[in-house]
C-alpha cells in the first residue's frame, strides 16, 4: 500500500473528484431527462463527449484509488464507513441513471451510447463498495452473524455448494 | 496452481439459495466458485475485520465468507441490501 493512495483518498482532491463526479453525472442526467433540455443536450454533442468522458475518467480513478485503500478502511469508524457508502451508493445510482439515458440517444451516437452502457459496470463497482461499507458500519451486526456461521460449521449444519446444482 | 476451496453453506444459506429463482441463484453460485477460486482477489470479495471475514455481494445479495484454513469456504447469505438501498 503505497502512502499516496492513503493522502488521496481522504484528501480534498479525492473529495473534489468525488463530488465533481457526481455534479456531471447529475448535470448529464438532468440535460437529458428534461424534456425542455433535450434539444439543447442533443445539440451540444461536443460538450457532452467532452463531460461523459470525463467523468468514466474520474469514475475510474476514484475506483482505483478506493479498491487500493480496502485494507486501510478496516481500522475506519462507523461515521466515516456511513458516509463512504452514500457517497458511492449516489455515484452507483448517478451511473445507473445515465445507462439508462443511453437508449434515448440516437443511433448515429455510437460511441456515446457505448461510453454510457458503460457506466453500468462502474455503477456496479461502486455498489459492490457500497454494499462493503454498509456492512463495515454495523460490526456488531456481521460479528454476530459471523459467530452463528461459526457455529454452524463446528456443529456440521451445513451443505457443501456441490450438493445443491 | 491452487486448487479452489471446498465451498460449504449454512443451513439457512442453503435454503435461501434454493429459494431463488434461476439466475439468480446461478449469478450466486458463479459468484462463489470465483471466490472460491481465488478468494482474496478484491474483484470477488472485500475484507471485514476478523480474520478470514470477508463479505461479496450478488445483485440484491450479501454474502457473508468465512475462510478455514486449509481448504474450506464457510458461506452466508443475508437479502440485506434492500433495507439500505431503498430510500435512494
Amino acid at each position: 500500500m503505497s502512502a499516496t493512495a492513503v493522502m488521496e483518498i481522504g484528501s480534498d482532491l479525492w473529495n473534489a473528484r468525488v463530488y465533481a463526479g457526481l455534479s456531471v453525472a447529475y448535470e448529464l442526467a438532468a440535460s437529458a431527462e428534461r424534456p425542455r433540455n433535450r434539444l439543447a443536450f442533443f445539440l451540444n454533442v461536443y460538450r457532452t463527449y467532452l463531460q461523459v468522458y470525463r467523468l468514466s475518467s474520474e469514475l475510474n480513478a476514484i475506483l482505483a484509488a478506493a479498491e487500493q485503500a480496502v485494507p486501510l478502511y478496516l481500522t475506519a469508524d462507523a461515521e466515516t464507513y456511513r458516509l463512504r457508502r452514500d457517497m458511492f451508493l449516489q455515484l452507483s445510482t448517478s451511473c445507473s441513471r445515465l445507462v439508462s439515458l443511453q437508449d434515448r440517444l440516437p443511433l448515429s451516437y455510437g460511441k456515446l451510447r457505448e461510453k454510457m452502457a458503460s457506466f453500468g459496470v462502474q455503477a456496479e463497482r461502486l455498489l459492490d463498495l457500497a454494499d462493503w461499507f454498509d456492512a463495515l458500519s454495523t460490526p456488531e451486526e456481521m460479528g454476530a452473524k459471523f459467530r452463528v456461521l461459526a457455529e454452524n460449521v463446528a456443529e456440521g449444519n451445513c451443505v457443501p455448494l456441490a450438493s445443491l446444482q | 496452481m491452487k486448487l479452489p476451496l471446498e465451498v460449504i453453506l449454512s443451513k439457512s444459506a442453503a435454503k435461501t439459495l434454493q429459494s431463488l429463482d434461476v439466475p439468480t441463484r446461478k449469478r450466486i453460485i458463479e459468484k462463489l466458485h470465483e471466490i472460491a477460486v481465488d478468494p482474496l482477489n478484491p474483484h470477488n470479495s472485500y475484507p471485514l475485520q476478523g480474520s478470514g471475514k470477508r463479505s461479496a455481494r450478488v445483485g440484491g445479495y450479501r454474502i457473508l465468507l468465512l475462510i478455514q484454513e486449509p481448504d474450506r469456504l464457510a458461506v452466508d447469505i443475508i437479502d440485506s441490501r434492500g433495507q439500505v438501498y431503498r430510500r435512494i
